[in-house]
């Protein structure tokens, strides 16, 4: 590779809206101001609770879905200002592919696996039948299934063997951006950690980049290089993985992490946090969306929206009391 | 890595749940059986039936049943048994007929409207509620009247007035799968609405459509038998199910009961068939049988 | 040694289907003590959610149930003149997974509580309301008065599984089933649910079985733990004790595979093969093919759950 060149996704500004309530006049903030780079071969990890906006913007960044503001750059072109329509018949559409959540959900009941990952390769790279089969045959022994699976429909697979069906439908047509929205989380975890493994080995052979969005903390800190914590829409606390695992400045990281279930801690004191989240419907724009929730609140804390500043160790923190410098 | 699969208990196939299914109901195999017997006979009558059912014999005019007749002669003195066999065929034809046709457009309309929404949604909604606000007869009377009386218009009218049944199911069918991730994957192979619609979605929703087709089946044949008991479409002398029992039906007081209770019969059972032929096709199909 | 509350011994669930006797559950025995927190353990397919039901008496027709002994305080389940159907809900109590579609979409959740606290205690029409209310602010709801005449779409998922815990404990029962109560809820509302389930728990001595796949979970709640593989109890252990010493392959191979603070990509290991058929022919130890350690004599007769110690038991020949 050679020496680094601009990063393959830059997301700036990027919000998505939806116009709610009677009349459509209130706006729901799914996504609001994000801004993310993904470099090539780089693995970066969404994590966030429901209602984060985490599976809109991974939603808003593979095109299945246009935003409401914001730019998206890919390998240095303007993609985010074309409607979700357009990118679908250009040829950028087979740069950036996804692989669904739920294994069962994601694939057509009535198209073979062969159907299934032969599908996208006819309609983005074209070319003759022998190539295509090639191609599917191809990406079939990348995920590990036997070839004769391509005969084979989804209710004749496991929840692991769709799961790798789903993986090899979206790196068939060599994507450069994988956007990956909760892959395991519909698996037991012994079918989770070869599906991990199985992920992490393909990035590196193919020289992919990956957007990880999940729930799970101890997931995505294995397998990412870098994570994103998104709280009511935006992005809270972003950093090396194992610097934000191990040393969360956010009070909504800290919350996340301590609340993982832990067989150490039995019985013993955890900060909790109580209550829900408050309404991503025309949030306040002059305060910390974590207020009100948050167990270290200051004053400022109702009176300004925290920028995301730098925290050190190359991490970005958006909090008032992360950026006094005050760990709590 | 030998990953056997663990859904070795879900990978039943269509015909084994077929053959299952219809051990298990001896009724549906026996409908089956029936209709198949039905399809034979409307194809083979006109080499197989022992009298002209054209042929006019006043002489032996409403004859009982006997060896000669084995279902009586009407009051032309044509024999019963022919014309309900040759009547086969135009009945059971103008059923698929129509159900043919209503199936694919209210399918393809129903599809458009479900994936689409918005005004297309709207448009092709209030077009079949239109439908929907005529009774059948008011209907046929106005196509017969516009465009003439033939089979081939009250093929036409029940056709038509089956749309909305078909276009609604569709709608709904599509609706629910348009949020699929499926089709989203759909779309990120690089499909094109109506590509996504014709190959992806449609294809999913066509067993139980099917199945709604074959229940509808029974119906579609009484509507054109019930359009030519009425007078319009079939016309004497064509033998016809519905326009037999509408002349046998003159003779219900005097005692001459073969004249409509042979055709009605043939009504009913075919009906009957067609119907419990549809429910035990929506018992295999139906996804909840299959965990 | 106390009268234990719950006491199993020897239930089998065979269903009965077209493609044949599925073989559910096989030898489950247990013991549950007064005031304990139970956790099943196992991934899908493993039985733990037909155990669960097959206690509380909702499995279908198809399902044939024996057991040698199902003793609930006292009371014979298992028997032709089992008494389950006046005690479920009163004395014996359930919680399901996915909160939302198990309460009814179109009651208000506030009738629904008075519902099961009229049904099951006598509560009368007069005092229904407040004692529904008291029962919502009882699983730590915050504004209980006006929860109650909420719908349950008008609450997130926590707040309904709470309601759910409300509507469950309502009548103070003896002991609460609690099938994959968190599976699908965030993680911090998890948390708050299950300390609350160990509160109450601790409050009224209740006991409690918690139905999960998430070993870190159970590892974090439960006194005691059960680990299943393919209808068969595997191992059982106290909390601690699985932790540290775990004697089967396939406990082994569970904490192998689940990822924690301390463990890398490259340590993450999986469990080979998958689940054995339930149908056929299933060899006596139902982990054989998929275990590194097999020996001949595992094939040959059927392995019991044996004590290695302490309250530690486990069904293998050759374990750890």
């Amino acid at each position: 590779m050679s020496a680094p060149s601009s990063p393959l996704v830059e997301i700036h500004g990027l919000s998505k809206h939806y116009p709610v309530g009677t009349f459509r006049r209130k706006m729901l903030h799914a996504v609001d101001q994000v801004d993310l780079t993904i470099a090539e071969s780089e693995c970066i990890g969404l994590v966030g609770e429901s209602g984060c906006g985490k599976s809109t913007l991974a939603r808003v960044l593979a095109r299945l879905i246009d935003p409401t503001e914001g730019g998206i750059r890919l390998s240095g072109v303007e993609v985010g200002k074309m409607p979700a329509k357009a990118f679908g018949g250009s040829p950028l559409r087979r740069d950036i592919q996804v692989v669904f959540q739920d294994p069962t959900e994601s694939l057509n009941p009535g198209f073979t696996v062969f159907q299934a990952i032969a599908d996208p390769l006819k309609r983005l790279v074209g070319g003759p039948g022998r190539e295509i089969a090639d191609r599917v045959l191809a990406a079939l022994d990348d995920v590990g299934l036997p070839r004769e699976y391509g005969s084979r429909y989804p209710h004749q697979l496991s929840g692991g063997q769709k799961a790798r069906v789903g993986i090899a439908r979206a790196i068939a047509v060599n994507p450069k951006l994988l956007v990956l929205d909760e892959p395991t989380s519909a698996l037991d975890v012994s079918v989770q950690s070869l599906i991990l493994n199985l992920l992490s080995k393909l990035q590196k052979q193919r020289n992919m980049s990956y957007l990880f969005v999940s729930h799970d903390l101890n997931v995505v800190r294995l397998l990412c290089d870098k994570v994103a914590v998104m709280y009511l829409g935006r992005i809270v606390e972003f950093g090396p993985s194992k610097s934000v695992y191990f040393n969360p400045r956010h009070p909504y990281t800290q919350a996340l992490i301590d609340a993982i279930p832990d067989p150490e801690r039995k019985n013993s004191a955890r900060t909790k946090l109580e209550g829900s989240a408050s309404s991503p419907i025309d949030p306040n724009p002059n305060a910390c969306r974590f207020a009100g929730r948050c167990p270290v609140e200051l004053p400022v804390c109702t009176q300004a929206m925290p920028p995301l500043t730098p925290g050190g160790d190359g991490n970005l923190v958006a909090c008032h009391r992360a950026a006094e410098g005050d760990p709590s | 890595m030998a990953e056997t699969t663990s859904s070795n208990m879900q990978a039943s196939t269509f015909w084994r749940d077929a053959r299952h299914k219809a051990g298990e109901n001896k009724l549906t195999l026996a409908a089956a059986l029936i209709l198949l017997l039905f399809v034979l006979v409307s194809l083979l009558a006109p080499w197989l039936v022992p009298y002209d059912p054209l042929a006019v014999e006043p002489a032996a005019a409403l004859k009982a049943p006997s060896l000669a007749h084995p279902f009586g002669t009407d009051a032309l003195g044509r024999d019963i048994l022919s014309r309900v066999a040759i009547a086969t065929r135009l009945d059971i034809g103008m059923a698929i007929g129509a159900v043919v046709l209503s199936f694919v457009f209210g399918t393809a309309t129903g599809a458009i409207a479900g994936y689409f929404g918005g005004w297309t949604d709207a448009i092709i909604g209030r077009f079949m509620d239109t439908i929907m606000a005529f009774p059948l007869f008011v209907l046929a009377m106005g196509i017969v009247a516009a465009l003439g009386n033939s089979i081939e218009n009250i093929v036409l009218a029940t056709a038509i007035i089956n749309l909305p049944f078909y276009s609604r199911f569709a709608r709904s069918e599509v609706n629910v799968r348009r949020n699929m991730t499926f089709v989203e994957a759909a779309r990120m192979g690089g499909n094109r609405p109506f590509r996504l619609l014709a190959f992806h979605i449609v294809p999913n929703i066509l067993p139980t459509m099917m199945v709604q087709g074959s229940l509808n089946l029974g119906w579609a044949i009484l509507n054109a038998a019930g359009l030519s008991f009425i007078g319009l479409g079939v016309r004497a002398p064509t033998p016809e199910w519905g326009i037999m029992v509408s002349e046998g039906a003159s003779y219900i007081f005097s005692g001459e009961w073969w004249t409509f209770v042979f055709p009605g019969a043939a009504l009913v059972i075919t009906v009957f068939c067609f119907n419990l032929i549809g429910d035990g096709l929506r018992d295999i199909i139906d996804p909840r049988r299959r965990t | 040694m106390s009268v234990p509350l719950l006491s199993v011994k020897n239930l089998n669930v065979d269903f009965r289907t077209r493609s044949g006797t599925v073989k559910v559950l096989n030898d489950v025995s247990f013991s549950l003590a007064k005031g304990e927190i139970l956790g099943i353990v196992g991934e899908s397919g493993s039985g733990k959610s037909v155990l669960s039901y097959a206690l509380m008496g909702l499995l279908d027709d198809n399902a044939a149930i024996t057991a040698d002994r199902v003793e609930f305080g006292g009371i014979d389940l298992a028997g032709p003149t089992s008494p389950l159907a006046s005690i479920r809900g009163r004395e014996l109590s359930m919680i399901f997974q996915s909160p939302r579609t198990a309460l009814n979409p179109i009651m208000r959740v506030g009738r629904q509580i008075e519902d099961v606290l009229r049904r099951h205690g006598p509560v009368s029409r007069a005092n229904a309301k407040a004692a529904a209310i008291a029962a919502l602010a009882r699983v730590r709801i915050p504004d209980p008065e006006r929860r109650y005449a909420a719908y349950p779409f008008e609450l997130s998922g926590g707040m309904c599984q709470r309601v759910m815990i409300a509507m469950a404990l309502s009548c103070s029962p003896s002991l609460l089933i609690a099938d994959e109560p968190t599976t699908g809820l965030d993680v911090t509302t998890q948390a708050v649910v299950m300390d609350l389930i160990r509160d109450l728990v601790q409050e009224t001595r209740m006991s409690a079985i918690l139905i999960t796949h998430d070993l870190a979970l159970a590892g974090e709640y439960c006194d005691r733990i059960v680990v299943m593989h393919a209808g068969h109890i595997v191992e059982v252990a106290p909390a601690s004790e699985l932790q540290s010493h775990f004697a089967h392959p396939y406990t082994k191979g569970l904490f192998a595979a689940t990822p924690t603070a301390e463990t890398e990509l490259e340590h993450l290991a999986s469990i080979p093969g998958s689940l054995p058929d339930l149908r056929g022919e299933l060899p006596p130890c139902r982990f054989l093919y998929r275990c590194d350690r097999r020996q001949p004599d595992c094939q040959t007769a059927p392995i019991p759950l044996r004590p290695i110690g302490g309250d530690h038991s486990v069904r293998c020949r050759h374990p750890l």
